[in-house]
């Protein structure tokens, strides 16, 4: 296996002759994707080939009197110890169709090397950019372009492109720490465990994962089936917007508030997020996928390699004060990073039985990582949180920034801490087709000022939206909330109609006792007699929908009322709740 | 049982926490200091140690005498 890093063209750098680097590993080998390896696969698959979005770039510096020659013999032995580094993903499996991960035991990598004119370390950030500007052919190419910058003959930094299928945060951490070591020359001991020996672990018997499962069922039965249940709007160009912020002051009053309530600052901005959602989005209950990192578990703390999954965590805010909402939050967000590590095939599985039996698709795409090393801060500034003058004072130093804007992501909502360690470093990514751009910079403030805000008094969460200057959305008339979950009457029922294909269908609300329930009326016709048909064709319609709910029970008659208002009246055909069985249920019996 | 759950917090924190801190302390692990992969941590070595299957979404596991209640619970 080879790789060549395309030829980079940087202001201020020389192209010296290339290197080449043989490498050859303790083992080669082939086995199916480890999970954390499929989360990260599934993603690049929502992009176009060759799209560089999960593409990292990132530079090393060389410190000391190490040579060229030295340089690039860690290099090797770098690719060497981690598995990960020789990986490509290739088609493979019992049917051929599936991806498979391939780890070469030997091969050669083609290093670059640049002379640098002036500053090395900044030339190399600009050409590890420029390395990262072409996507990675995950099945023909290593996952990793690399070239040395030199300062007057010497080497003084590694600019890296780093396939995030090879890498996360995590692995990143560990390869800094061992660098200078292997630049040293110094024989660190081998990894004992590499994502081979993860696959293994997840294919053994019985497998791991069955408590984050139940997990999963129960944090998808309390979602709302959507955050973004309300009318999309005309997306930006491009469609997805991310906006930064570095601000000390939101780092000492979330540890201030961390403390004072005997949560994690994780959990305070988890909660703090779940907050300005729910109150931009008209939701009291707040569902937000989490980044886990999976790296507490046996083994893979000290595995190179994507280890991190998602996991969903539901905060129920409830109508108190933000305060209040923060315990629960905590156990919510600690129970959800217990159970991140799972079998992605029976997650989804549960995923869809929970939308069969909602009826509608379960929208998950607000998302929350907090990539800080070890969870927290270190080095920030010493002002105490109570004093409100030095607090306010801090906020002179806080600034906002444009990151970038793309054409596909998957998520409409993505918060982010970054992993700078003397200042909340955070991030916010809007989809401009349900929330304007600006909603992004306003989370930002908002969450500052909510934090600040919280540390002096009690900030009940039904004033979150007016303190950060959030406009709720509006739903127009006909918009109706039906458990957790916000729904548009006048939508539903066209879907229906349309379903049935003779227009002659209604949806009626019942507000009966008990919890709200919707009633779908229509005709029979042959092909659409069953509830169960109707269901079937109702959900395939309703598909990527955010406005329409499933009637939680069908009505089939021979023909409709002679008025709008008498289908309740009619004769009835045949009626049911149309969710039995679901085939969709069957792979939940292999876990026990 | 008390004592050997504190120095499971102990080891998870990395020997940030020192055995008699825990004992003596009147507040939540993480006002303690643990940090969430630390807890992560704990659980784990909870469960290997005492054979128990420790649920996070059942209840109040962030305080010491919690943890002892719950798993005792548990091995009955």
């Amino acid at each position: 296996m080879t790789a060549s890093p395309p030829t980079a063209q940087v202001a201020g750098l020389t192209a010296l002759p290339p290197r080449t680097v043989e490498f050859r590993g303790a083992r080669g080998g082939q086995a199916a994707l480890t999970w954390g390896q499929q989360g990260i696969w599934r993603s690049t698959r929502w992009l176009d080939d060759g799209d560089p979005y999960f593409n990292l770039p990132w530079t090393l510096p060389v410190t000391g009197d190490a040579g060229l020659d030295a340089v690039l013999r860690a290099v090797g032995r770098l690719v060497e110890r981690h598995e990960t580094l020789r990986t490509a993903f290739v088609p493979g499996g019992e049917d051929g169709r599936s991806t498979v991960q391939r780890v070469s035991r030997e091969g050669r990598l083609t290093v670059g090397v640049y002379e640098a004119a002036a500053k090395p370390m900044s030339a190399a950030r600009a050409l590890a950019a420029e390395l990262a500007a072409t996507g990675f052919d995950y099945a023909a190419e290593l996952p990793i372009r690399c070239a040395v910058v030199c300062r007057r003959g010497k080497p003084r930094a590694l600019a890296l492109a780093l396939s995030h299928l090879a890498l996360d945060g995590w692995s990143l951490s560990m390869v800094a720490e061992e660098w200078p070591r292997l630049v040293a020359g110094e024989d660190l001991p081998g990894p004992d465990w590499q994502p081979l020996d993860q696959a293994a672990f997840e294919a053994s018997d019985p497998p791991p994962g069955g408590q984050a499962l139940r997990h999963w069922r129960n944090a998808l039965a309390s979602a709302p089936r959507s955050m973004f249940d309300f009318p999309a709007r005309e997306p930006e160009e491009p469609r997805f917007v991310r906006h930064g912020m570095e601000s000390p002051s939101a780092a000492v009053a979330a540890q201030a508030l961390a403390a004072r309530h005997g949560v994690t600052t994780s959990s305070v901005l988890t909660v703090a997020c779940a907050a300005l959602l729910g109150a931009v989005t008209g939701h009291d209950t707040a569902a937000m996928q989490l980044i886990v990192s999976n790296r507490h578990h046996q083994g893979t703390e000290a595995m190179a390699g994507p280890a991190a999954q998602d996991g969903l965590c539901v905060v129920d805010l409830g109508d108190g004060t933000f305060a209040d909402a923060l315990p629960g939050g905590h156990r919510s967000t600690m129970a959800t990073y217990r159970n991140g590590h799972y079998d992605p095939a029976l997650v989804l599985a549960a995923w869809q039985a929970e939308a069969w039996r909602r009826g509608a698709d379960i929208d998950l795409d607000a998302f929350f990582n907090d990539v800080r090393r070890a969870g927290r801060w270190q080095g920030l500034p010493p002002v105490d949180a109570r004093d409100a003058g030095a607090l306010a004072a801090l906020r002179d130093r806080t600034r906002t920034f444009f990151v970038g804007a793309y054409p596909a992501v998957k998520a409409k909502i993505f918060f982010a801490t970054g992993p700078a360690a003397s200042t909340c470093e955070f991030y916010v990514l809007v989809d401009t087709a349900f929330l304007p751009s600006d909603v992004a910079v306003r989370m930002l403030t908002g969450l500052e000022e909510l934090l600040v805000l919280a540390v002096a008094e009690e900030v009940p969460l039904d004033h979150v939206a007016k303190i950060a200057g959030l406009d709720p959305v509006r739903r127009p008339a006909g918009w109706t909330e039906i458990g957790r979950d916000w729904v548009s009457l006048p939508e539903t029922e066209a879907l229906l109609r349309r379903v049935c294909g003779t227009g002659a269908a209604a949806v009626a609300l019942d507000e009966g006792e008990g919890p709200a329930r919707l009633t779908g009326y229509l005709v029979a016709r042959p092909g659409l007699d069953t509830p169960e048909a109707v269901h079937t064709a109702f959900m395939r319609a309703a598909a990527g929908r955010t406005d329409v709910l499933a009637p939680h029970h069908y009505v089939l008659c021979a023909e409709p009322p002679a008025d709008p208002g008498g289908w309740p009246g009619l004769p009835r055909l045949t009626e049911g709740g149309g969710r039995e069985p679901s085939p969709l249920n069957e792979p939940l019996g292999k876990v026990t | 049982m008390r004592e050997r759950v504190a120095e499971l917090v102990s080891k998870a924190s990395g020997g940030d926490l020192v055995t008699a801190d825990i004992l003596a302390a009147d507040c939540t692990l993480p006002a303690l200091g643990l940090t969430s992969i630390a807890y992560l941590r704990l659980i784990d070595l909870l469960e290997v140690e005492f054979d128990c299957e420790l649920d996070l979404d059942g209840g109040h596991l962030d305080t010491l005498d919690g943890l002892v209640e719950h798993i005792a619970e548990q091995r009955k």
